[in-house]
């Protein structure tokens, strides 16, 4: 006999599936997981990312895919270890922008009123500046290390969050669901965990992805300019600055590989965030 | 004599306008007796108060609204000026409402089941698993099929009566003194505002709780409760029980609305001439008088208060 539970597929099997067909069906999934997936296990395939390797400069070939820099080592391998750290960065600094800026923008909208109004002026003044130029302040007045540039990227992007939220929750403060909640004697914090927030969820997550993308290029340019990652540190953005000086000379390699991975992954999160947002 | 349950007293509420003085005043010295396992009807046009009336009794009166006067007891305890600590024990636990629209009442994203069961958590500390089951029980109390597989379901997934019965659960889930009604069957079709009405009566019924049942369909608080309260203007124009109000009204509102739902006259339906007056400021006359067939001279004089006439209230000079 064939028992019913045997023939239904279970909740975690069936998620589980979702996930699987939704991820081949859909490009942007697909290279997502690509890339976490080149993130996650890459660096332990790949050659040492700071080894000599032998001949400098070499172009692209079978034995170095994308080459070797002047110190002779793998470009290929330090792009692969330069993902892990690119999407790590981005990742921490666009959730640590979510952890503050979503649920202050959430409380302004519900309470209103001058603490509504406070957030909103301190957003706008971060907002006045051109966030690359505000984010190159700060990290040359505090020295650039991984943490603080964490929390600078972070820092910068909160009041995209905030507003983000403030803007979404807005609407369904007076909604009917939220009114019934009140009546049913919740607390404000139940409310706004429980019924406000993930109702915006969505939104966010959308936008969440876009910042991880935001983050990867202002880790970049930051690193390009000199006050990010400092080399021999495999990443993107130093990746290109490094090689800069060479593409005159014809070695376009040192450059462009690093460049390719960092539109690559960019564009990714961009399509990914229109797939969030479309319901895919 | 024994305390009313709920015993609301000349309550005036007024609107804030820009110059901080009162834009305008909808609720007017409003008195309203629910007697304890009493089913009692507020009846009025739209404009008239009542969801206003039933706001300030839960406490939750809209932006820029306030109580200027008067008083709101539930079971001898004063509501008015009480901090938002206490109204938020009372509600859901001693006073609980249920909502026109059942479907915009629950949240879309969380699971009917979830909704009630935390409802329960809130107010009587129980355990997750434990107010999970009280849910499924009560979903399956009020008619809900296969409620255990229903109670993990999201609103969208409920029919409309489905959605208002998930909507009482969740309303009766801690045992209520008084459930408050606001409009509950005006979004469903008449069998099904026929079906919800009955289970809302039975299931106060059973609790042995009161019901304050807001409908502008004087026919259904004539189907479903015992009293009825007629507001007109922010003022109560008659009140007593509901078989002397609507089957002999004293008040000539009263008896207006009633022709207006009932009536085919001259092949039309009736119905009421004029519109509600704006309350801008306090009314020095009856409220009634720019569209009363029986007005005179006196009913310009004052603003007639509720007199007790026979086994009723009523406030018109005329009776």
């Amino acid at each position: 006999m064939t028992s019913r539970a045997a023939t239904r597929e279970t909740p975690t099997r069936s998620r589980l599936g979702r996930v699987v067909r939704v991820t081949f069906r859909t490009p942007a999934y697909l290279s997502m997981a690509i890339i976490a997936l080149v993130a996650l296990v890459g660096p332990f395939l790949v050659r040492d990312p700071l080894g000599f390797l032998g001949g400098t400069l070499a172009a692209p070939s079978v034995e170095f895919w994308f080459g070797t820099d002047q110190f002779g080592r793998d470009i290929f391998a330090r792009v692969v270890h330069a993902a892990r750290l690119d999407l790590w960065v981005g990742l921490i600094a666009a959730a640590l922008a979510v952890v503050v800026g979503m649920p202050l923008g959430a409380l302004g909208a519900y309470r209103g009123g001058v603490s509504d109004a406070l957030l909103l002026r301190v957003s706008e003044s971060f907002q006045a500046f051109p966030t690359l130029l505000l984010a190159l302040g700060i990290v040359a007045a505090l020295g650039p290390s991984i943490p603080i540039l964490i929390m600078v990227i972070a820092m910068v992007n909160v009041p995209v969050y905030l507003r983000l939220t403030r803007s979404a929750v807005k609407p369904l403060v007076d909604s009917d669901f939220v009114l019934a909640a009140r009546c049913a004697g919740k607390s404000q914090a139940a409310i706004l965990r429980r019924h406000i927030l993930p109702n915006v969820s969505e939104i966010v997550f959308a936008q969440f992805s876009v910042n991880v993308a935001w983050a990867i290029q202002i880790l970049a340019a930051l690193s390009f300019v000199g006050l990010g990652v400092k080399l021999p540190t495999a990443e993107w953005g130093a990746m290109v600055r490094d090689g800069i000086n060479y593409m005159y000379y014809g070695q376009w390699w040192i450059s462009l590989f690093p460049g390719l991975a960092i539109l690559a992954t960019v564009l990714t999160l961009n399509y990914l965030s229109d797939e969030i947002r479309h319901g895919s | 004599m024994t305390t009313p349950l709920l015993d609301v007293r000349n309550l005036t509420v007024g609107f804030s306008g820009t110059g901080g003085g009162m834009a305008s005043l909808p609720l007017q010295g409003v008195d309203l007796e629910v007697p304890r396992a009493t089913r009692m009807s507020l009846v009025g046009e739209s404009g008239s108060g009542k969801s206003l009336t039933a706001a300030a009794v839960i406490g939750m009166l809209p932006k820029g609204a306030e109580i200027m006067s008067g008083s709101i007891r539930l079971d001898g305890e004063e509501l008015v000026g009480v901090g938002e600590r206490r109204l938020r024990e009372l509600r859901g636990r001693r006073i609980a409402i249920m909502f026109q629209n059942p479907r915009a009442s629950l949240n879309p994203v969380l699971t009917v089941g979830g909704q009630i069961a935390e409802v329960i958590r809130v107010h009587t500390g129980a355990g997750r698993r434990e107010s999970r089951q009280r849910a499924v029980d009560l979903l399956d109390q009020m008619g809900i099929p296969d409620a255990r597989r229903r109670a993990g379901d999201y609103v969208h997934q409920y029919s409309g009566g489905m959605a208002q019965r998930a909507a009482l659960a969740m309303a009766l889930s801690c045992r209520p003194d008084l459930l408050i009604a606001d409009e509950p069957t005006t979004g469903l079709d008449a069998t099904l505002q026929q079906q919800v009405l009955e289970l809302v009566v039975e299931q106060v019924s059973n609790q042995g709780a009161s019901l304050l049942l807001i409908t502008h369909d004087i026919a259904v608080a004539r189907r479903t409760c015992e009293r009825t309260t007629v507001l007109y203007a922010g003022r109560v124009m008659e009140s007593g029980p509901t078989g002397s109000v609507t089957g002999a009204p004293a008040n000539p509102y009263t008896d207006a609305l009633l022709r207006a739902f009932a009536t085919v006259e001259d092949g039309r339906m009736y119905a009421i001439p004029g519109t509600v007056p704006t309350l801008v400021g306090p009314l020095a006359e009856c409220p009634f008088t720019n569209r009363c067939p029986r007005v005179g001279s006196e009913c310009h004089d004052e603003l007639p208060p509720l007199r007790v006439v026979g086994d009723r209230k009523v406030a018109c000079v005329k009776v």
